[in-house]
């Protein structure tokens, strides 16, 4: 097509790609490829202009699937089983990220807000990793109950990654563009125009990380190891396998031989996984005194500050996010969802609206806005947000949420007839959602039907140990009627998922004084 | 005064032309595709981003005093005497591709070089140097710094392929702002009396000359549909809602369906005798032959049904020849039938002795159904007549409200008929060894049953009582009963459920035991794991002969 517009179909196979329409652009240098028969040596290289669509279609293929690898991480049970990289199996106080109630204050109380199973806050934003935290132990992770939600793959490598690595079946039927087995990568390494972008198509559209790091060794000899970006690769390779140790040598010497953004955020990747938050969050720091103001490092202090429990200064963090970029929706979000829970809806309902105005429209954020209108007695509002979520809602997940989030707007209006429907239709879209079932065990221990009650209980606690709401009305359904041994269980169980519930420790103490009496 | 052109080829020549005439060319050397180029004024060199991913400043001198770096490949032996090789000036490795480079100065800030790369924006010194850089979450398309008011700060615009123009001051987000279409270049333009004019350029072609209005462009959000509030209508609809919810839960949802919404029904049939070539496998019982009995189970579908799916289980010593099928969709009005043979497998007496076939399947509305029936094996299956024995040390005894009923009636799968001895004396020997007496009294209405062993009374005593009901129900008489009047052998019952409780225990205990011995193998896996890893690896200490140890225990 481009050779009756006169001009160069490499020039317009390069101009397509400058415009991002990299599907014609693979297209065309597919076309140059084909052309010139028998210039393409098997396993050898290839000669000029052949090289340069060559190397410009690996660019376009790359950039198709591209995904920033600092923000994937995915840990796979077996990646935590044998995690040999624990240093110490009991961390001091505000050290590790194993630990979730190691905070220092600050951190608000389960009663408030939400935990994730791991017993930590939820956050405004959903992250990868974020969602499901560690378990301490393997017989924990085995035995947490796996939803659709929660599920996590059994290693990483069968994760995320392994969809992304499809990428190259989907887009060339035929099979895939490079067949890697039968390149010679020793020779494609002395080329540095060539290797730095076929590493790139190796690492991301194939995901072949094994390949991958050889290449990256062979060429980083080549260079004579003076080449920070290809240690960088390697120390990319190294984190895919696991090596954490010999990925954090890669990026430290990187890091010595120029300061970069990317290192650094690598680096500290490294780091969280070594459950070293600390060592991290001094590596952003030092970060931020080479490039002032940079976003993705205050954000990832921010990160860490909130995973460690330590809201306050995570909000702290995302404040100063906003002032380098106030059109940070991560940052938006956080703040957002922590005025909600210390009980500040309207102030809330303003960051929601600023992500609103910036365009941002999906379910969530109409399920958050409508919450936050009714928490600021905005009722007028909160119907139509709710609809509209409703409407948007991509998933029934989604509409699960919704639902449920509807379910206590009924409650709080004492409309418990709709109520009672809305929890129903929660647990019609998802029924694993473990928070409806408790609310719906409470509307019917008023309506007196304790059976009823009690199974659903059962089922929201088995659903979500982590949650105490369920254990504790268990214990107070079961000593109403005077089932003390059940319902002193259930109030241990709680105290677990709660340590400082008041009413769960008076509940005990009642249980022993019967028990003492008897 | 005269004007120079310099003009990069797509094969990676630089062609510099004095006014209109042709000065020299030069070959980039490691050249691929061609990168953004600039001529910086101040240091009299070209900048350009190459395949390798890197800033490379040539000084105008050595290009044109150095020979092509392809020339300089094919005739290697004339490269020392062939005059000056293109030597770089400096280089700095950004580690991506670039999209522009450009050089500015201007009067309050420090000259740079700007570079746009794919995902981080940089801001060089003139000798190479990173003054700072910023990590882009978008893909940008194109940028131009410009002036800033404040002292010693540059703006730059970047526009994105999502359509909006970024203005940075040095690093900071100052104003974002959308735009109609993708620009694929920005300036900042003077047009007359109009200053500051934001030009930018649609890779269709269309030119759009812009300023930063104050009007915020606030997405907005699609109207959702509203309809006409007609409160009569909606209040009808409701009523109508609400009816048909109590009309559902009223019905509880997990009544099960009566009989005639019955879309599939199974039935098992125990063929009456024992099979002649007895289908047990893998028995553990230590009798010479282990009997088998066949079932044969039939299901019925009145409509069309999607993956039925059928499971046969018994009670544990039983066991059954294969206990899942999964069968292909039904047709309307069609049947399947598998056969399964049942046997006794562990070496103990079974609790019961019956089974139970359950499908599982789809109605093509995609709602899962279930359908299940019982059936009853033979006594024969798991013991077989023997001579009867006087003394046993448990005896049990059954009241009845008839005439005691000759065995050679109820019995007769156990009782040779010419023997007439038989009539009310009966011994049961079950296949894991235990004998089990039943005796019949001639004048009283009583039975007594008797063993050595207590948990065998049981499966006879049941079987008894189930023969005896079943022969007064074919006889049309309704007021049979059996009662027991003696006193339960309590003592006996507990001291086998002490011993059930111990045994729990040790299974606990050896659960426990497993669990800690995981544990360790897991530890141990994990050092060997480190070991291995280490590039210099250190002895093993022993720790694989530990390894195996605790997996011999595992």
């Amino acid at each position: 097509p481009a050779g009756g517009m006169g001009l160069d179909p490499l020039f317009q196979a390069w101009s397509y790609f400058r415009r991002r329409k990299l599907q014609q652009c693979s297209e065309l240098c597919s076309e140059l490829l084909e052309t010139p028969p028998g210039e393409q040596v098997p396993g050898g290289v290839l000669l000029y202009p052949v090289q340069a669509a060559w190397s410009l279609k690996t660019r376009a293929l790359t950039e198709m699937v591209y995904v920033d690898e600092i923000d994937v991480d995915e840990e796979g049970i077996a990646e935590m089983l044998l995690d040999e990289n624990a240093i110490a199996q009991v961390a001091r106080p505000g050290t590790s990220l194993k630990l979730p109630g190691t905070s220092q204050g600050g951190g608000p109380s389960p009663a408030v807000r939400p935990v994730t199973q791991s017993g930590r806050p939820i956050t405004g934003f959903v992250r990868p990793s974020t969602q499901s935290g560690r378990p301490s132990t393997v017989e924990q992770a085995i035995r947490t109950p796996r939803t659709g939600l929660s599920a996590r793959p059994v290693t990483s490598a069968t994760g995320r990654y392994g969809r992304l690595g499809t990428a190259s079946m989907l887009t060339n039927p035929d099979g895939p563009f490079i067949n890697l087995s039968r390149l010679n990568l020793a020779k494609y390494a002395q080329k540095p125009k060539l290797a730095k972008a076929l590493f790139e198509y190796i690492f991301y559209h194939e995901n072949d990380v094994k390949n991958a790091l050889d290449l990256a060794a062979l060429a980083t000899e080549h260079a004579q190891f003076k080449d920070w970006w290809w240690k960088v690769q390697i120390g990319k390779c190294y984190y895919r396998l696991g090596l954490f140790r010999e990925a954090e040598k890669q990026f430290k010497s990187a890091l010595k031989q120029q300061d970069m953004v990317d290192t650094i955020l690598y680096l500290a990747k490294v780091y969280l996984r070594l459950d070293q938050p600390v060592t991290a969050m001094n590596l952003f720091k030092q970060g931020l005194d080479r490039f002032p103001g940079e976003v993705t490092l205050i954000c990832g202090i921010a990160r860490i500050h909130e995973e460690m429990n330590n809201i306050s200064s995570a909000a702290e963090y995302y404040k100063d996010v906003l002032k380098q970029d106030n059109t940070h929706v991560e940052a938006i979000a956080c703040i957002g969802s922590n005025h909600f829970y210390s009980d500040q809806p309207e102030i809330a309902l303003r960051f929601y609206r600023r992500l609103l105005q910036m365009g941002v429209y999906n379910c969530q954020l109409f399920n958050n806005l409508g919450l936050c209108c009714f928490y600021a007695q905005q009722y007028d509002m909160t119907l139509s947000s709710f609809e509209r979520a409703l409407f948007l809602a991509e998933n029934e997940e989604e509409t699960a949420d919704v639902w449920y989030n509807l379910g206590h707007v009924a409650v709080g209006i004492g409309d418990l007839n709709l109520a009672y429907q809305c929890f129903k239709l929660t647990l019609v879209n998802n029924n694993n959602y473990a928070e409806a079932y408790n609310n719906l065990a409470v509307l019917e221990m008023q309506k007196g039907h304790i059976e009823q009650a009690r199974a659903l209980l059962q089922t929201a606690s088995s659903l979500a140990p982590h949650m105490y709401e369920p254990h504790f009305n268990f214990a107070i359904l079961s000593e109403k009627v005077g089932d003390l041994q059940r319902s002193y269980t259930a109030a241990q169980k709680s105290e677990e998922a709660f340590p400082g519930h008041v009413d769960t420790q008076q509940l005990l103490k009642q249980l022993k004084q019967h028990f003492a009496m008897l | 005064g005269r004007d120079l052109i310099c003009i990069q080829s797509m094969d990676g020549m630089l062609m510099l032309f004095e006014q209109e005439s042709y000065a020299f060319g030069r070959f980039l050397p490691g050249f691929l595709l061609p990168g953004p180029l600039a001529y910086s004024s101040r240091t009299d060199s070209f900048i350009t981003v190459s395949s390798c991913q890197q800033v490379e400043s040539y000084k105008y001198q050595v290009l044109a005093f150095a020979t092509d770096a392809d020339e300089r490949q094919e005739t290697e032996q004339q490269k020392l005497s062939s005059g000056k090789r293109l030597v770089v000036d400096w280089v700095l490795n950004i580690g991506e591709q670039a999209l522009d480079v450009c050089v500015v100065s201007f009067d309050q800030a420090v000259a740079s070089v700007f570079v746009l790369g794919e995902r981080n924006f940089f801001c060089l010194k003139d000798n190479g140097q990173i003054r700072f850089m910023k990590k882009l979450d978008y893909s940008p398309s194109c940028f131009v710094p410009y002036g800033s008011v404040k002292e010693g700060t540059i703006n730059t615009l970047i526009g994105n392929h999502s359509k909006i123009l970024n203005v940075y001051q040095d690093v900071t987000l100052k104003w974002a702002t959308q735009l109609s279409h993708i620009p694929v270049a920005v300036k900042v333009a003077n047009l007359q009396d109009l200053k500051g004019v934001i030009v930018t350029l649609s890779d269709a072609g269309h030119l759009q000359c812009s300023y930063l209005g104050t009007d915020p462009s606030i997405f907005q959000a699609p109207k959702v549909e509203s309809r006409e509030i007609n409160y009569e209508e909606y209040d009808a609809e409701m009523k109508e809602l609400q009816k048909i919810i109590r009309e559902a839960t009223t019905m509880q949802d997990i009544l099960p369906y009566s009989e005639k919404h019955k879309d599939l029904t199974v039935t098992a049939e125990v063929s009456p005798d024992l099979d002649a070539e007895s289908q047990a496998i893998d028995s553990e019982v230590k009798a010479e032959a282990v009997p088998s009995v066949t079932v044969k189970i039939t299901m019925q579908s009145r409509v069309t049904v999607q993956k039925p799916n059928l499971t046969v289980s018994v009670q544990a010593p039983l066991a059954v020849t294969c206990d899942q099928f999964i069968f292909d969709d039904l047709e309307q009005d069609t049947s399947e039938s598998v056969v399964v043979s049942v046997f006794l497998k562990g070496n103990c007496s079974p609790p019961e002795l019956e089974g139970n076939c359950l499908v599982s399947y789809n109605i093509p509305t995609g709602i899962p159904r279930v359908a299940q029936c019982k059936f009853r094996l033979p006594l024969r299956l798991i013991c077989s007549p023997a001579q009867p024995s006087k003394a046993a040390s448990h005896k049990l005894t059954i009241d009845t409200n008839k005439p005691p009923i000759s065995f050679l009636t109820i019995f007769p799968d156990f009782v040779d008929p010419s023997d007439d001895d038989q009539a009310n004396v009966l011994g049961f020997q079950f296949l894991t060894g235990s004998k089990t007496t039943l005796l019949a009294s001639k004048t009283s209405q009583r039975y007594r049953i008797q063993s050595d062993h207590l948990e065998d009374l049981w499966l006879i005593t049941k079987e008894l009582t189930l023969r005896l009901e079943e022969h007064f129900r074919k006889q049309n008489c309704k007021d049979f009963a059996c009662s027991f009047s003696g006193s339960i052998p309590l003592q006996e019952y507990f001291e086998l459920i002490d011993q059930h409780f111990e045994l729990r225990l040790n299974a606990e205990r050896f659960e426990e035991l497993l669990a800690e011995r995981a544990v360790q193998f897991r530890a141990i896996e994990r050092r060997l794991l480190t070991r291995f890893k280490d590039k210099t690896p250190a002895p093993l200490q022993h720790l694989d002969t530990l390894l195996e140890g605790t997996f011999r225990e595992v």
